[in-house]
């Protein structure tokens, strides 16, 4: 057996293009519907387990996929908003506890979530150090932020404008890490987390600024009157809330009619759920309540769907490459007819010629085997993170 | 030794599934060694209801220093994360405590003690507004937030914060509602009272060191005007000037102070004609006393003060 | 050691048949067999061999009568017993010369590769001037240089027969006596008979006996 593969690798080292062509074909051929199984496989798991975590969730009426995708894993399309008060409903109703979530802002590429501190404890996320955020202007960064950007707690982050032109809009708050989570290996981990207030600021709805009342901020007074004031555009509004300025941090208006993306519903218990889904059902709501388990299990039978229709293309593709292979080796076979011959001539057994041609075969089939198991590990690695980041970017 | 928040959670789960039927979940997630919920009060009158109805079964914190206002207090990051920790928060309303709106606390565990009758709180008039951007004027300010100067409203204010209790501990909820009573009584005992007192006052006008007596002057129809007069200050004579305005509309013979008045003020409006009582509003802990000890107090004042009716 | 009675052989398809009524060669006698192209030189040699087996006859080589064996027997006898060298050299382009020297212990059990054999390889191919050439492809030496290999192959095994067609067929005359040498000298050193086919008059003084093949060629 030893001379039998060593004679057959001899062979495949010395026509390597040949081997590596066929090697490379033959674990595609292995490794894509294996692979695609795989990343399919894990990445409905990931994006299950964090469907099933959340019980319900109420938003805008409009595409359920877009409100889940939005709201679990943090996808930079947000959906119409829904006023604050829907959160309050849901207390209200003492069916449920209402945890809002503001999912807009980015810093950089990683998302701002605003959002409560019953987040934390929902989600059972655990400091790596520090704390929850406190006051207004405070973050909690998820661990793949922390080493993404190289911060601790006590360094800052800061929120990055929605467009570069509009420069009465959205402007850059810096946010000071009050805590560091534990890897829970979720979409949290890539998020910035914030109090839902702090991303009203960042929106422009509440801020900061000189008390207009006091001489220093007279430069900032356009009208004057004996029961109100009336400031210029020289106001200087404070973009980062520090313990000096935060006392004249405020918000303008009732805050029931504050945005937000979504409200996360834990039931109290099923009864619980069922009796609050059915507030919904009525066509006069303006908002929706979705079981985020149900709009993701159908994005997986799409998905799967479109699985099967590769599948069966790598199939056919597949069968057309071992048929090219087998073309490649009877023909490889025919110029080696002389090669054969020798040995058949100088006394080569048959049985042991030929297993040296099927050690050929079997030695590319078995590294293709290995490579198309290599890259299958890889896959079931790393395959899951780069999927979710294609389908949620 | 500290407990991780998975331990913490188990054990306060099988403390519920004992209480038989809690469904809230009392998770303090800081890894606290007491067993014991914790609930935390923004003003001492409420830390007292609590401390009344759940006894020694809850520990109620009011972190605030005695010698600061609780209305104007900022409790600091530690606080606060003190604060998020709890396992109830209660909240005057009427924007009492406006830092609440500037730190994060977890909305399940928020108690607005006043929503009962959120429609009879008290708008603050003649507030300067200030307005700038697209949205037009706003202030600052909004509701007066002394409720529990009325006795009525101190009793809606300890009903919330029975029934919050209840959460917390439902198995005890005879020996609460029995506490309640009691409270009930002396808060109603107290308000008969003050009636009688009011009674007395009558129609006499009436000058407030702060305005911070609107429930107080609601409830017993009492005809008073605020000033801006910090007790232990000799008012300057801006403060003086104004206070001749006032008094041409509204010839006061008496002065209400928060806290003991400095001796120089008291003895100039002496000179006016005006004479000072101290009802302090308790809205701290005292020296000496609780809150009941010290609206005891007030009522003994007013009727020192007051001791027949007005002519 | 080469004893043939009534060998009569032909193809399948096609006119050519041979026909050879009685041949013996003695054992460490030299032969060449000449004769005009197509005559059946080669096809005798491969009967010798026991690469084909006749129609009729018996053909006895070193004792055995090859032409009643099986193929696998055949095999195994050949490769023990028969050096063979080719004209076309017939070395595999993807070995190195000492692999193409060691082919036919890896090609039959009947033979054992030990390290015995490995020194014998490299002793003999050190002899013949190629042994600094063991680690080069094959395609990358000389006419000459791979001819030798090829006799080196063909007497690695110590074979008390060497059958070679055309050995000097494809070598300029320095090659050709050099080959010429390595196949006598060890037909002398180790009382082996060589029967070689060749066209190549120049080279036939150095045998022994010369058959002309035209008596069997019908």
């Amino acid at each position: 057996m030893r001379d039998v593969l060593y004679l057959a690798w001899r062979y495949l080292v010395y026509h390597r293009l040949k081997t590596v062509i066929l090697v490379t074909s033959i674990t595609l051929i292995v490794y894509l519907p294996v692979g695609l199984n795989v990343v399919v496989e894990q990445s409905g798991e990931h994006l299950t387990a964090r469907a099933e975590a959340t019980p319900l969730l109420v938003g805008a009426k409009g595409s359920p996929l877009e409100l889940a995708l939005n709201s679990l894993y943090f996808s930079p399309d947000y959906p119409e908003l829904i006023d604050y008060s829907e959160a309050t409903a849901v207390i209200d109703s003492g069916l449920a506890t209402a945890i809002p979530l503001y999912v807009r802002f980015r810093s950089r590429s990683q998302p701002i979530v605003g959002t409560s501190l019953d987040y934390f404890e929902f989600h059972e996320l655990a400091f790596a150090s520090g704390r929850p955020m406190a006051v207004l202007g405070e973050c909690v960064v998820g661990a793949a932020v922390a080493e993404a950007l190289g911060v601790e707690v006590g360094d800052a982050v800061t929120s990055s404008p929605e467009t570069v032109f509009d420069l009465a809009g959205v402007y850059p708050l810096r946010m000071r890490i009050a805590g560091v989570l534990e890897k829970a290996f979720t979409p949290d981990d890539d998020a910035i987390f914030v109090d839902v207030k702090t991303a009203w600021i960042i929106q422009g709805l509440g801020h900061g600024h000189q008390d207009l009342a006091r001489p220093e901020a007279a430069a900032s007074v356009l009208d004057r009157s004996e029961d109100n004031i009336v400031a210029n555009a020289a106001l200087l509004q404070y973009n980062e809330i520090t313990a000096d300025n935060a006392d004249s941090f405020h918000f303008h208006g009732d805050l029931a009619g504050y945005p937000l993306t979504a409200v996360i519903a834990v039931p109290n218990d099923e009864k619980s759920g069922v009796i609050l889904r059915g507030r919904y059902t009525h066509d006069e709501t303006m908002s929706q309540i979705v079981r985020p388990v149900t709009v993701i299990d159908e994005l997986l039978d799409t998905i799967l769907t479109i699985q099967q229709f590769i599948v069966a293309a790598v199939v056919i593709v597949g069968l057309a490459t071992i048929a090219t292979a087998a073309l490649v080796f009877m023909l490889s076979l025919r110029l080696r007819r002389r090669e054969i011959d020798t040995m058949l001539k100088i006394g080569g057994s048959r049985p042991r010629v030929a297993s040296i041609l099927v050690a050929e075969i079997a030695i590319v089939i078995i590294l293709s085997c290995v490579l198309a198991t290599l890259i299958t590990l890889l896959t079931w690695r790393f395959g899951p993170g780069v999927i979710e980041s294609v389908v949620l970017s | 030794m500290r407990f991780s928040t998975h331990q913490i959670a188990l054990i306060a789960l099988l403390a519920s599934l004992v209480a038989c039927g809690a469904e809230e979940r009392a998770i303090d997630t800081a890894g606290d060694e007491e067993s014991l919920p914790t609930v935390y009060a923004v003003n001492y009158p409420l830390a007292y209801f609590a401390e009344r109805i759940a006894g020694n079964t809850v520990e109620v914190v009011f972190p605030a220093p005695e010698d600061v206002d609780p209305a104007m207090w900022v409790p600091d990051v530690d606080t606060v994360a003190r604060f998020q920790r709890a396992d109830l928060v209660l909240l005057n309303g009427a924007g009492y405590a406006a830092w609440i709106q500037r730190v994060t606390l977890s909305q399940s565990r928020l108690v607005d003690t006043s929503a009962a009758f959120a429609d009879r709180l008290i708008p603050i008039e003649n507030d300067a507004t200030h307005s700038h951007g697209p949205a037009g004027d706003h202030s600052h300010e909004g509701k007066a937030f002394t409720t529990w100067l009325d006795p009525e409203l101190a009793i809606e204010h300890a009903r919330a914060v029975f029934g919050v209790l209840l959460r917390l501990h439902p198995e005890n909820e005879g020996e609460y509602r029995e506490r309640l009573a009691v409270l009930e009584r002396d808060l109603r005992d107290l308000d008969r009272e003050l009636k009688d007192v009011s009674a007395r006052i009558g129609d006499r006008r009436l000058l407030f060191s702060h305005p911070v007596y609107q429930y107080f002057e609601r409830r017993y129809s009492l005809n008073g005007q605020s000033l801006h007069w910090e007790p232990g200050e000799m008012p300057d004579e801006v403060l003086w000037r104004e206070l001749s305005g006032i008094l041409s509309a509204h010839p006061a013979n008496w002065m209400v102070w928060e806290g003991m008045p400095h001796p120089e003020a008291v003895s100039r409006l002496e000179g006016l004609g005006i004479r000072s009582v101290v009802f302090q509003p308790a809205g701290n802990r005292t020296e000496s006393g609780d809150y009941m000890s010290v609206m005891q107090e007030n009522l003994r004042a007013l009727q020192q003060a007051f001791p027949t009716s007005a002519r | 050691m080469i004893d043939i009675q009534g060998l009569q052989f032909s193809y399948g398809e096609g006119d050519f048949s041979l026909q050879v009524p009685e041949l013996a060669v003695a054992n460490g006698e030299t032969v060449a067999i000449v004769g005009p192209s197509g005559s059946g030189k080669t096809t005798l040699l491969n009967l010798i061999a026991g690469n084909a087996v006749p129609r009729s006859g018996l053909v006895r080589t070193h004792g055995e009568d090859v032409s009643g064996m099986h193929d696998a027997a055949r095999r195994d006898f050949r490769i023990a017993n028969i050096g063979l060298v080719f004209q076309e050299f017939e070395l595999l382009e993807y070995l190195n010369v000492l692999d193409n020297i060691l082919l036919p212990y890896r090609i039959n059990r009947t033979l054992a590769l030990d390290a015995d054999v490995r020194r014998r390889a490299a002793e003999i191919a050190q002899q013949v001037g190629i042994g600094d050439k063991l680690p080069r492809y094959a395609n990358h030496l000389s006419q000459g240089e791979k001819q030798r290999v090829a006799v080196v192959r063909a007497l690695v095994v110590e074979p008390p027969l060497l059958l070679a067609d055309e050995p000097t067929g494809n070598l300029d005359p320095v090659n050709r006596e050099r080959v010429l040498d390595i196949l006598f000298e060890y037909v002398e050193n180790n009382a082996a008979t060589l029967i070689t086919v060749t066209h190549d008059h120049d080279i036939l003084q150095r045998f022994q006996r010369v058959i002309d093949f035209k008596q069997f060629y019908a």
